[in-house]
């Protein structure tokens, strides 16, 4: 296993997001393993998904939101002038809660993001889009299977696609927000299987509600409450025996009680 | 020369003004002013259309008139039916597109508005035809009404004065809240 392998390719440092003055987020530590899951949990509100948002560049920026802190990819500052916008989309893929897909057939949508990036070669172009399905499950053979419009597929496999539209692009790390939400079980378990895959090759952040899913799938996983790491660890280790009892009362669906 | 393009270009400025402010610029103070401003023109009655043409017809330009007339009615009815028709369309299209990478334009261009187009057609078609309708009796009635103002300016004046009243009466009363 090479040293690149075992380090972590995205890097939060002490980052904090004020949004017209109210905090979101406050000096959140994490490290995004260079492969495997790392689940990301917490109460609604706790700051999850502006989190993910950051990490990828996708939170609207204006006068009221301030960022403080770092975000490093293999090094580089995400928010530094130099990098393009672009870029670091594609570097750090993110699939939305909905699947929702684009106007066209099934090898279009996941062309999509190299045809911005004027990938010309159609030799190489179709290799990226056999590797993507392939690595979700979608992939044939038959030509014509992938010429049909995506909005034939079924709610499950447009979340594939939706997944295999950023791996065309090969992020190095890939965001996952609440993406099995709507789906019901037998497809949330292909989309499961998938992450899984996913995960051998490079590191996955996932955001989810569902905790018995958080404990299946990931390797890692961050607390998160009002904006605030409160426990990181091993899947295992913060499931099975939490150091602080605000993790042991979230688990144990207490977190909230007596607010009502 | 100037009347003839206003023509020609009203289509597309009204167009372009529409995408540009309904897909294109943050949702700000000025957004929100212009909305209000193309809100209550493109529901403004064709008597202000009228005075446009009235004014500039005295003036003696013909094409003159009907270029102002068509662009008043027509520029800002564009711009409410690209808002319109582009917020039928799922804003989840936009957001995945930009989070692969897309600038907002790309997104706009190669998804957004082919999603739109349909719709979009169809209603620029209906405000083209709508303000064509509503043009044509406007500027017959400005040929009278040129020929009454040669001989009784007072007319005139009165008749202006009651189609402002008129028309900022209407303006107030159907512009949205």
């Amino acid at each position: 296993m090479s040293q690149r392998q075992l380090t972590p390719r995205l890097v939060v440092r002490a980052l904090s997001l004020r949004v017209a003055d109210a905090p979101v987020l406050q000096g959140v530590h994490l490290e995004v393993p260079a492969r495997g899951v790392l689940a990301v949990i917490g109460p609604a509100g706790s700051g999850k998904t502006a989190l993910l948002r950051l990490l990828n560049r996708t939170l609207a920026r204006g006068p009221t939101v301030q960022v403080e802190g770092q975000i490093l990819l293999d090094g580089d500052d995400l928010y530094s002038e130099r990098q393009r916008l672009r870029r670091v989309r594609q570097r750090v893929g993110h699939v939305f809660p909905d699947p929702v897909p684009f106007p066209g057939t099934i090898a279009d949508n996941v062309a999509y993001g190299l045809a911005l990036d004027r990938v010309a070669d159609r030799t190489q172009r179709d290799l990226k889009i056999e590797r993507a399905l392939k690595t979700v499950g979608l992939w044939t053979r038959d030509r014509a299977e992938l010429m049909r419009p995506a909005d034939d597929l079924s709610r499950g496999d447009l979340q594939l696609l939706c997944i295999a539209r950023t791996l065309a692009l090969d992020p190095v790390v890939l965001l996952l927000e609440n993406v099995t939400r709507s789906l019901d079980p037998v497809a949330t378990r292909r989309v499961e299987r998938c992450i899984r895959a996913v995960a051998e090759h490079r590191g996955v952040l996932m955001l989810t509600h569902d905790l018995a899913q958080a404990a299946r799938l990931s390797d890692e996983v961050v607390y998160l409450e009002d904006g605030r790491v409160i426990e990181q660890g091993a899947t295992a280790q913060v499931f099975t025996h939490p150091r602080l009892q605000q993790t042991e009362d979230f688990l144990a669906g207490r977190t909230g009680e007596g607010l009502a | 020369m100037i009347e003839v393009l206003l023509l020609l270009l009203s289509v597309p400025i009204g167009l372009g003004a529409g995408l540009y402010f309904a897909a294109l610029v943050p949702e700000d103070g000025l957004r929100h002013q212009a909305g209000v401003v193309v809100a209550g023109l493109s529901e403004a009655s064709p008597a202000l259309a009228g005075l446009a043409v009235l004014g500039v017809g005295l003036q003696g330009s013909q094409v003159g008139a009907l270029a102002c007339g068509w662009a008043l009615l027509l520029v800002p009815r564009l711009v409410r039916s690209v808002e319109r028709a582009l917020a039928e369309v799922d804003p989840g299209l936009q957001a995945r597109a930009e989070a692969l990478g897309a600038t907002p334009w790309e997104a706009l261009r190669t998804l957004v508005l082919p999603a739109a187009a349909p719709r979009l057609t169809g209603l620029a078609v209906r405000d083209v035809a709508r303000t064509l309708g509503e043009l044509a009796p406007l500027l017959v009635i400005s040929a009278a009404g040129l020929a009454l103002l040669q001989t009784h300016a007072w007319v005139a004046g009165a008749a202006v004065a009651w189609v402002v009243a008129a028309n900022v009466l209407a303006t107030l009363l159907e512009a949205p809240r």
